[in-house]
């Protein structure tokens, strides 16, 4: 939908590669031996690359300084395994300062093939595009253009200097599951008595606490020989449900000239009020302009959604990424001039604008993304994001800024059903965004088919989408032409012989937000003719549910809310042909699951058929003990929807 | 279609409707056409007024000018230069085309400051009807960014100001690019992903330096110019006689990207640029390819070609090891193809040419498919085996085209060779192919064979294996608990033993038989085999498993039953109605399916899907669906086969057709009733 905004976003890349490769200048083990051999036999199995090594250790100087070590040995052992690690990537920007990468390369003895040379690194800036401006940029270094024989180890190495204290390296050791850990561990060295905080997640080892020949305060979690998962299975759970992870951030710090406290959501959203205080002055004329669009709105409401529309009118999405951690957002004036803006220069020209409407509204910090959370009980920059949140009364009005035709109060899978931060004069308050039950995820579809003798058949399909389940619509409306809306629509309802001769698609954002697709086509061999016999299918549009191969599981299955919180409900009425009679039916159906619920009902009246389908689905963890039983319900479902009820001719 | 004047010649190059013009003009021919200048900072009152382009109602953008003037200039430092002046105007219809107003151009900085190339002049403004007044705004210099990119690249950044649905946005820049850096002007495209209003393309080219100059595509030009006029170069000594093109497509469409295409470059209206020779008097004159025994000859005489194929030391001892072990010619070959495949590794990059040589490629055991088929090509020889390089453009840089030489029209390379009147095609950087087996990514109409000695000669490249698929169904069924058992074997042949094996050789066994279950989650499935997983390349993959299925439709006294248990077309791949580019498949295509079902004593088929035989014109292709009885047995042989791989517009209707038969037939049912 949309580039990820807020400098968070590269931070999350970035910490994604932290877990992979830890360090520390000094080893923990003795001598290093890198030879294959030594590898513990059980954690090849499975594995694409062995973490033989995996140091990480953040080095907090002061509030405002920390050195970054990172040191990862890892043995390849197939071309996956080299694609996941033969080239490192050191990401950072004005904030950070890069030294001393180095890195070495051994043969399966552990006899060293090839030192790193600087003409190994190259630096680049990422964000491509017009609309992407940022400070990031990134370091690759690799061993260049020769092919080594698995397999083979790779040593990197590097240091950095960290001035943006306002983040701590996130710990996730196993986020490939394709690779197993001899070793690998996180530090954390902090002056004696400085404080800051840490929170261990999903079965992440205790911190084992110390202190080094100085008196600094050393903090270590390790973990050792973990093999490779061997099978990815089907529905599983999130990685922030699921994977060991640490999270550390400060309570104190320090970034160029501005200080701040992290110790509570309330906190930081203090500290990021104090950032941007004073960016939401517009000028007189545009002020003037929102004055007249509000005169004789009767309601707040009513207001904010003039505001919002009239925003949406005037201003694009730019990502522009400059300056302190993404923090700091561009000055209301400016956007209201340009008419661009990142995620948090559109939030806050929206609530600019509406406090000049006399609208009370925050900006909201959010972990945008399908199915994206954060960690509710740890205060640290998990987001990704910032929305606006205006109040009518008492109710929260949410506000997308970044998009031109999301309705007010829409949010779609990106931003629903989270926590956000709301961001008030006196601080932070941590709400959680409106989410969307399964009968609020409706598409209702209703299909009437006229046969012909030779199984030939008109449709007209008129279907309602609500909730989420009306996003890919709208923005089909929005982003495709007709030539592009007409192929979607092909592939989506995939009949064979079909021809579509008119579609049509009307939006509604009033009292509720939904689309209404409208098409009529003309479908060869809608229904089987074969010999006699004419074989009509209960469900006439294919709705696939994939069987997982897998018929056994010892963990939770995870079933994604913002795709199975939903309800079908179609109903297709067949004319059937002059001179057929009905030959055989189709039992009623009806399937009542933890999951949701099935049904299917064939009536059969003179010479029309009618199938009437709901299914009703239910997101959310499910126990290991229930996975047969879903099962046994997505065969029954799949086995419905081929059968079909047959007509004999007179002949 | 084409206004071609009088001197030019128009070639048809093949019959797939793709028009050339040769435009190497001498003389001075102009049409009265309805002409469109539009100033730069100035907008017309009906461009802000649209709502929706006519020609197009949904698209969400139109570019309303597209313009680009090149010319050379004499730079004292840099030497000659290509300058162009680019322009654009675009109506932002809708809001997803917003982001046409950020703009990102990126340019390289070169070896030297010589060979830095700039981007100057940056001008843009926005346009927009407030209160039925024309609002321009221009670009603010302070907001253009300049970033470098990496070490060869810089880039630049701008957004134009105040840019909603319904502006016009405009802009325009200089870009200067050493000739040293690059010889030709970039191919220049008519169309886009959106309606292009107007698009036009000028030149200037002094008498010195002679382009050869293709056009392609659907669309007709509008205005097509040519006149002798005087080049100014800015360096008295260089200044003189030369040409002065103009090219307008007018209202050219979007284009539809559609499957079963080349690449999208081969339809696109475009007009492209070769340097074919530089001649300054009493200075220089050098020729580059123009026929295409210069062609031939610029390559042998290229270091990173002709050079890397003279050598051989590296060779050395594998050639003994081979000679060690066989004089026979063909066993030489195969040899030599299954060492170089396994010593070199394929980096995954295309390209004529060697990166740091055939002889580093070779020792770093990595390299681009010239380093690797060179050693190949280089190794046959060193064997006293008929071989030489065969060059070609892969589908996805574009048809090849016989009459117009030009190297660039060429990005890959592979090894032929000829033992007694056999000629086989060898492409070493395919771990899984056998010996004389492309990969349908260089199956794209001719190669052009460069010989050691003698002419090169162009050889068209028809696929020699097909995709191809054979399922066998033995199957018992059993009313009574309305279940099917039985055994299931498939075999993989030609491609599609090759994607295959490049997807499972060096798999986890449980990956391909997960995959293999997923074919048909619903069935029961045990004693999983697998055959020839890479043991013989020359034959197929086989896979096979003894299976149980519960039929929902059978009920002990009557029931409904499609013999095609598997490898039904459940949908036909040509979707669209209509089609405007030809139909091209990169191979042909095999797929049989035989059932053999035992029916319990004292059932019997009540109704039967006749049987059918259906075919395209000229043996492209056939369909069969045979189905007989015998006894307590049924059996049905469904066969699809494909041969012919390019159909016209045209005949896309019928193809269409036939491949909804297929799908039809296919999903019919027998009945079957108790006695």
């Amino acid at each position: 939908m949309k580039i990820l905004s807020m400098n968070c976003k590269n931070r999350a890349r970035f910490q994604v590669f932290l877990g992979l490769m830890l360090l520390s200048a000094v080893s923990v083990f003795g001598q290093d031996n890198y030879a294959f051999d030594k590898i513990p036999p059980a954690l090849l199995e499975g594995a694409n690359a062995v973490v033989r090594i995996g140091e990480s250790s953040w080095e907090i100087v002061s509030r405002g300084e920390a050195k970054r070590r990172e040191k990862l040995v890892v043995t390849i052992l197939n071309e996956s395994g080299e694609d996941d690690y033969d080239q490192l990537y050191v990401f950072y920007d004005k904030f950070t300062k890069v030294s001393d990468i180095e890195g070495i390369l051994y043969d399966s003895n552990g006899k060293v093939l090839k030192k790193l040379r600087n003409a190994n690194i190259e630096d680049y800036g990422y964000g491509g595009a017009g609309n992407d401006i940022l400070d990031g940029r990134v370091k690759v270094a690799s061993f260049g253009k020769k092919a080594y024989s698995y397999p083979y180890t790779i040593e990197y190495t590097y240091e950095i200097k960290e001035r943006n204290m306002m983040f701590y390296p996130k710990w996730r050791p196993t986020s490939n599951s394709k690779t197993a850990l001899e070793s690998s561990s996180y530090m954390i060295k902090a002056p004696s008595g400085f404080n800051f905080r840490y929170k261990e997640y999903n079965g992440a080892p205790v911190v084992v606490k110390n202190k080094d020949v100085n008196g600094a305060d050393v903090y270590l979690w390790k973990l050792e020989n973990k093999p490779a998962t061997k099978v990815d299975e089907s529905y599983s759970l999130p990685a922030l449900e699921s994977l060991p992870m640490v999270l550390a951030g400060p309570s104190e710090f320090e970034v160029l000239e501005h200080k701040g406290n992290f110790s509570t959501w309330n906190d930081m959203g203090k500290f990021y009020y104090a950032l941007n205080d004073g960016r939401g002055v517009l000028p007189e004329a545009v002020q003037n302009e929102i004055k007249n669009i509000v005169k004789g709105a009767t309601s707040e409401r009513e207001k904010i959604d003039k505001v919002y529309k009239w925003m949406q009118g005037r201003s694009r999405y730019v990502s522009i990424q400059l300056g302190i951690g993404g923090w700091q957002t561009i000055d209301a004036a400016t956007v209201a001039a340009k008419g661009y803006g990142d995620c948090k220069a559109l939030t806050n020209f929206t609530i600019a604008a509406l406090n000049y409407a006399g609208i009370k509204s925050y900006a909201a910090l959010i972990r945008a993304g399908d199915d994206e959370k954060i960690k509710t009980d740890f205060s640290v920059g998990q987001f990704n994001h910032a929305i606006a949140c205006a109040f009518a009364g008492k109710d929260t009005v949410w506000l997308e800024c970044t998009s031109q035709t999301t309705p007010p109060n829409y949010l779609g899978d990106f931003t629903n059903g989270r926590p956000a931060l709301l961001i008030t004069p006196e601080g932070g308050k941590l709400v959680t965004t409106p989410d969307y039950s399964p009968e609020d995820n409706l598409r209702a579809r209703n299909l009437k088919v006229k046969l012909e003798a030779n199984g030939d058949g008109e449709v007209l399909i008129n279907t309602v989408y609500k909730g989420i389940r009306q996003d890919a619509k709208r923005s089909l409306i929005h982003r495709g032409n007709a030539d592009g809306q007409r192929k979607t629509l092909i592939e989506e309802l995939n009949l064979t012989g079909m021809e579509i001769r008119s579609f049509d698609f009307a939006e509604k954002q009033q009292p509720e937000v939904l689309v209404n697709e409208k098409i009529n086509m003309f479908v060869r061999n809608c229904a089987t003719k074969s010999g006699t016999r004419l074989f009509v299918k209960a469900n006439l549009l294919p709705t696939t549910f994939i069987l997982p191969t897998e018929t056994q599981r010892s963990t939770p299955f995870y079933l994604p809310t913002a795709d199975y919180n939903m309800t079908n409900s179609d109903t297709v009425t067949y004319q059937i042909p002059e001179g057929y009679k009905l030959e055989s039916s189709l039992p009623a159906e009806k399937v009542e699951t933890a999951f949701g619920t099935f049904e299917l009902l064939a009536t059969v009246t003179g010479n029309t058929l009618v199938c009437v389908r709901k299914l009703k689905l239910k997101g959310g963890t499910y126990p290991a003990t229930d996975y047969a039983a879903w099962l046994t319900f997505i065969k029954k479902i799949r086995r419905v929807d081929r059968s079909q009820v047959v007509f004999v001719g007179n002949s | 279609m084409v206004n071609s004047t009088p001197n030019s010649k128009l070639l048809c190059a093949n019959n797939l409707g793709l028009f050339l013009l040769l435009c190497l003009l001498k003389t001075t021919f102009s049409f009265a056409q309805e002409d469109f200048k539009p100033k730069m900072g100035q907008i017309d009152r009906a461009s802000l007024e649209m709502t929706a382009y006519p020609g197009d109602s949904s698209a969400d953008a139109v570019v309303l000018y597209d313009y680009a003037d090149v010319g050379f200039v004499y730079d004292d430092r840099q030497g000659f230069m290509l300058v162009m002046e680019y322009w654009a105007r675009i109506k932002i219809l809708r809001e997803s085309a917003l982001d046409r107003a950020s703009v990102a151009l990126s340019y390289g900085t070169g070896a030297t400051v010589d060979q830095r190339e700039r981007i100057e002049g940056i001008r843009g403004y926005s346009y927009n009807l407030e209160d039925n007044q024309i609002v321009t705004r221009e670009l603010d210099k302070k907001s253009i960014r300049e970033e470098k990119i990496s070490e060869d690249y810089r880039g630049i950044k701008f957004n134009l100001p105040n840019v909603k649905k319904g502006s016009v946005i405009e802009y325009s820049y200089r870009r200067r690019t050493p000739l040293s850096v690059k010889n030709e002007p970039d191919t220049w495209f008519f169309q886009g992903s959106i309606p292009y209003k107007w698009s036009e393309y000028k030149i200037q080219i002094p008498a010195y330096l002679e382009y050869k100059i293709t056009m392609g595509g659907y669309m007709p030009l509008h205005i097509h110019k040519t006149e002798q006029t005087r080049v100014d170069v800015g360096f008295t000594n260089y200044n003189g006689n030369g040409m002065a093109y103009r090219f307008v497509v007018k209202d050219a469409p979007a284009f539809r990207d559609e499957p079963f295409i080349t690449t999208s470059k081969d339809y696109l209206s475009k007009i492209k640029f070769e340097l074919a020779s530089v001649s300054i008097p009493g200075q220089m004159t050098k020729k580059f390819s123009q026929t295409w025994e210069q062609v031939d000859r610029t390559l042998d005489q290229a270091t990173w070609f002709g050079g890397e194929l003279r050598k051989s030391g590296y060779l050395k001892d594998a050639k003994a090891e081979i000679l060690g072990k066989t004089k026979d010619p063909s066993a030489k070959m195969q040899l030599a193809y299954d060492f170089v495949r396994k010593r070199i590794k394929w980096n995954g990059y295309n390209g004529l040419g060697s990166e740091d040589g055939v002889r580093k490629a070779f020792d770093n055991g990595k390299g681009n498919v010239s380093d690797i088929n060179i050693t190949l090509v280089n190794l046959l020889r060193e064997l006293e085996l008929e071989a030489n390089p065969m060059i070609l453009s892969t589908r996805s840089h574009g048809r090849i085209i016989q009459e117009i030489p030009m190297l660039e029209s060429f990005n890959y390379l592979v090894a032929h060779v000829k033992i007694a009147d056999v000629e086989y095609w060898l492409d070493a950087t395919q771990p899984y192919a056998k010996a004389g087996m492309l990969p349908e990514e260089a199956l794209n109409t001719y190669a052009r064979l460069l010989p050691k000695k003698g002419e090169g000669r162009f050889i068209d490249l028809n696929p020699k294996d097909i995709r191809s698929q054979l399922q066998i169904v033995n199957g018992t069924i059993n009313p009574q608990d309305g279940t099917i058992k039985g055994n299931y074997t498939v075999s993989y042949g030609g491609y599609n033993a090759l994607a295959w094996r490049n997807k499972y050789v060096d798999a986890e066994e449980s990956a391909i038989t997960n995959d293999f279950k997923k074919e048909m989650p619903e069935w029961a499935l045990q004693n999983i085999v697998v055959k020839n997983k890479s043991e013989d390349l020359n034959l197929s993959v086989q896979m096979g498993c003894d299976f149980e299925v519960e039929d929902e439709s059978m009920q002990p006294n009557m029931f409904y039953f499609n013999p095609l248990l598997l490898g039904r077309w459940a949908t036909n791949p040509l979707k669209s109605q209509e089609r405007i580019y030809p139909l091209d498949f990169a191979s042909g295509l095999s797929q049989t399916f035989i059932g053999t079902y035992t029916l319990p004593d004292g059932y019997a088929i009540e109704e039967i899907p006749a049987n059918e035989i259906l075919s395209l014109p000229e043996k492209g292709g056939r369909f069969s669906y045979q189905i007989s009885q015998e006894g307590n047995q049924i059996q049905l042989k469904s066969a699809i086969n494909l041969s012919k791989l390019s159909y016209t517009s045209e005949e896309y209707h019928l193809v269409k057709e036939f491949f909804e038969r297929v799908v039809q037939k296919q999903a019919k049912p027998l009945v079957i009733k108790k006695k």
